[in-house]
């Protein structure tokens, strides 16, 4: 997907007007879909996500400085995200060994499975398997391309912790697809 | 070294290493055959995560929601509305109610109605040489009372009252005496509560509809189409700047808030 951290030329608009809600969710609503889905790692909960962010959108919208939208949704997104994650802390999780639609091809080479076609969804399921926090961080630094300066202001944590969560959820998605 | 935990692999990946991390590392990745496999293991996760393409939302998501905001808002209105017309309609009607009786409300030959006097309110919207739009005659937009239109009880005593409203569109409510016969619920009707009564919204000729019971009466709202008209008129006004007058818009949008009951 498109890239909208500080490393994209995307990053802001300083001619870019504060849009209606209407605008935000006609424009912007794919990109909210995106980040969702690849945060829940499925499409009902990804609806979900997507509806709950444009609620805090319609909320938020007069605080909204024009310059950083994809920002600002990306930071709304994580954080209803993580929200969500804590409001269900008390149900267990699903042990990703248990589910065998969602074992890995762990005998599959990244190379043989990129020309199969088949690695971005074993990627998007060994996503979804990693810690929430983990997985919040690696998704705005790998995915939307934010430093970790933006990361750690969105997440509100030290960019110490950004550096953990990251290291951390690409180690474990390594050792879910290796 | 440390390792799989070595998180200096990601700093140094994603360039955010500091001057002495960095100095530190790159010797460490020299005599670290370990530390190099980890750094290629971790290079390869965070590739890979990086080819990850957009995912589209079911067809038609994002317009539901949207379309379903649109008609909240303009049921809030409705209902709102509803309140003041039922006041009204008290001073309006000078005869007492008759006796209940079951019927099908004519939905289709109320918004007729309520069209053909709406008819006369395309007047009241002027167009000058900026592509502005103004409200001429009584509307006022600095104030948030209707205007009513005009009220009158037909033959076959039904109470209606027609009502202005400042972003140039027009309401009506109908007062039916009776109940509402079982099954005349129209397809495409959704039902709703509004304030422990059961209603329905659905939309005919372009107008909003909302049918609800009450205490042995019928009402049924017809609206004309906020954003129909809003559509229209940016359609008119491809190339003017802004489109509609910020003080129409406002008003407008005041209009909706004031009458929402969320």
């Amino acid at each position: 997907m498109k890239r909208v951290g500080s490393s994209s030329s995307s990053h802001s608009d300083p001619a870019e007007q504060v849009p209606t809600w209407e605008e935000v969710a006609r424009d912007y609503g794919g990109f909210i879909y995106t980040v969702a889905y690849r945060l829940t790692g499925d499409h009902p909960q990804a609806q979900d996500l997507s509806q709950e962010v444009l609620l805090r959108v319609r909320k938020g919208l007069e605080t909204y400085l024009p310059g950083s939208m994809t920002g600002w949704l990306s930071r709304i997104t994580t954080n209803a995200f993580l929200d969500s994650t804590r409001r269900a802390k008390r149900r267990p999780e699903e042990p990703f060994a248990d589910n065998p639609e969602r074992v890995l091809a762990g005998d599959v080479g990244a190379d043989e499975a990129l020309e199969r076609g088949d690695l971005p969804e074993h990627l998007q399921e060994a996503l979804r398997s990693i810690r929430p926090d983990f997985r919040g961080a690696v998704v705005l630094c790998d995915v939307l391309g934010f430093s970790y300066e933006e990361i750690a202001r969105h997440l509100d944590v030290p960019i110490g912790t950004v550096r953990s969560r990251i290291h951390r959820g690409r180690s474990e998605l390594r050792d879910l697809l290796s | 070294m440390r390792g799989r935990d070595d998180d200096r692999i990601s700093g140094y990946l994603d360039g955010e290493l500091s001057e002495v991390e960095l100095s530190q590392f790159k010797n460490d990745l020299s005599e670290d055959a370990a530390l190099r496999d980890q750094l290629d293991q971790i290079a390869a996760v965070r590739g890979r995560l990086r080819t990850m393409g957009d995912v589209a939302a079911p067809f038609g998501f994002f317009e539901r929601i949207v379309n379903r905001e649109r008609r909240h808002r303009r049921v809030g209105a409705l209902m709102g509305v509803a309140a003041i017309a039922a006041a009204l309609l008290v001073l309006v009607s000078a005869t007492p109610v008759a006796e209940p009786i079951e019927f099908v409300v004519g939905i289709d030959q109320l918004v007729a109605q309520h069209a053909t006097a709406s008819a006369d309110m395309s007047s009241m919207i002027e167009l000058d040489d900026d592509h502005k739009a103004h409200i001429l005659g009584e509307a006022d937009l600095s104030t948030m009372d209707l205007t009513v239109r005009h009220a009158v009880r037909t033959s076959d005593g039904t109470d209606w009252v027609q009502y202005g409203r400042k972003d140039g569109t027009m309401l009506s409510v109908f007062r039916q005496p009776g109940t509402l016969a079982a099954g005349w619920m129209p397809d495409d009707a959704e039902a709703m509560e509004m304030g422990g009564d059961d209603a329905w919204i659905m939309q005919r000729l372009g107008r909003d509809v909302l049918v609800a019971e009450h205490d042995s009466m019928v009402f049924t709202l017809v609206a004309d189409d906020y954003d129909d008209l809003m559509d229209t008129m940016h359609h008119e006004l491809p190339d003017a700047s802004g489109g509609l007058s910020d003080d129409l818009s406002n008003a407008a949008m005041v209009v909706i808030d004031l009458f929402s009951f969320s």
